[in-house]
């Protein structure tokens, strides 16, 4: 396995896991909770510092086998193929939200009934947001790890 | 001349050698004129273009 695949692996895994990080702070019994503005940021912070250490790792573990470490033709390719399908991901979310929260406001009187959370929550909007960040990434490892193996 | 011997030469790992061995991979022109260049053959000596039609 080249050393750009155990790194795939180790971003999805550990996106994955900052993720199920996120769900547990911003979620009580499957449903979005208000959180007070200080441990919504206190959260994040954690978060950012976690992605700093998820991302550092696999840094440091190539720069011991320096043979490794460069990425050649195909390893940028496919590196390339990975950021668009992370970019289609971010524009698709971007818009289901867009939608989602027009919809509710245009139809207000039938907005009990959606089925997605409220956005006016300013708490559901950044769970929702980072979510998005961590499915693009997740489908941009997902992709690469394709490549790789196929 | 193991395919990371010939990696090393191009300037690309041996994973890329057995991707594009596979057909897995297509290489670019300036990758496509090193090979031929070790092989010591034409470019059309070494690869192949074949069209579907």
């Amino acid at each position: 396995m080249s050393q750009q695949e155990k790194t795939a692996w180790w971003t999805l895994g550990s996106g994955i896991a900052i993720w199920l990080f996120l769900l547990m702070r911003f979620t009580e019994d499957g449903r979005i909770v208000e959180l007070p503005a200080g441990y919504a940021l206190n959260t994040y912070i954690q978060m950012i510092v976690l992605w700093i250490i998820a991302s550092v790792v696999p840094a440091v573990i190539a720069a011991k086998d320096p043979q490794q470490t460069g990425k050649d033709e195909r390893d940028r390719a496919i590196d390339a193929l990975g950021d668009r399908w992370e970019g289609y991901v971010v524009v698709i979310a971007i818009n289901v939200l867009i939608v989602h929260v027009l919809a509710r406001a245009v139809f207000t009187d039938r907005a009990p009934s959606m089925p997605l959370p409220d956005f006016n929550s300013a708490t559901a909007l950044i769970f929702a947001l980072l979510t998005t960040l961590f499915l693009a990434d997740a489908v941009k490892q997902a992709v690469v790890l394709w490549q790789y193996r196929r | 001349m193991t395919q990371a011997e010939l990696g090393d030469r191009v300037g690309v790992t041996r994973q890329t050698i057995i991707a594009i061995e596979a057909q897995k991979y297509a290489p670019s022109l300036e990758l496509a004129f090193k090979l031929a260049r070790v092989f010591g053959r034409p470019l059309d000596g070494v690869f192949q273009f074949h069209t579907h039609d």
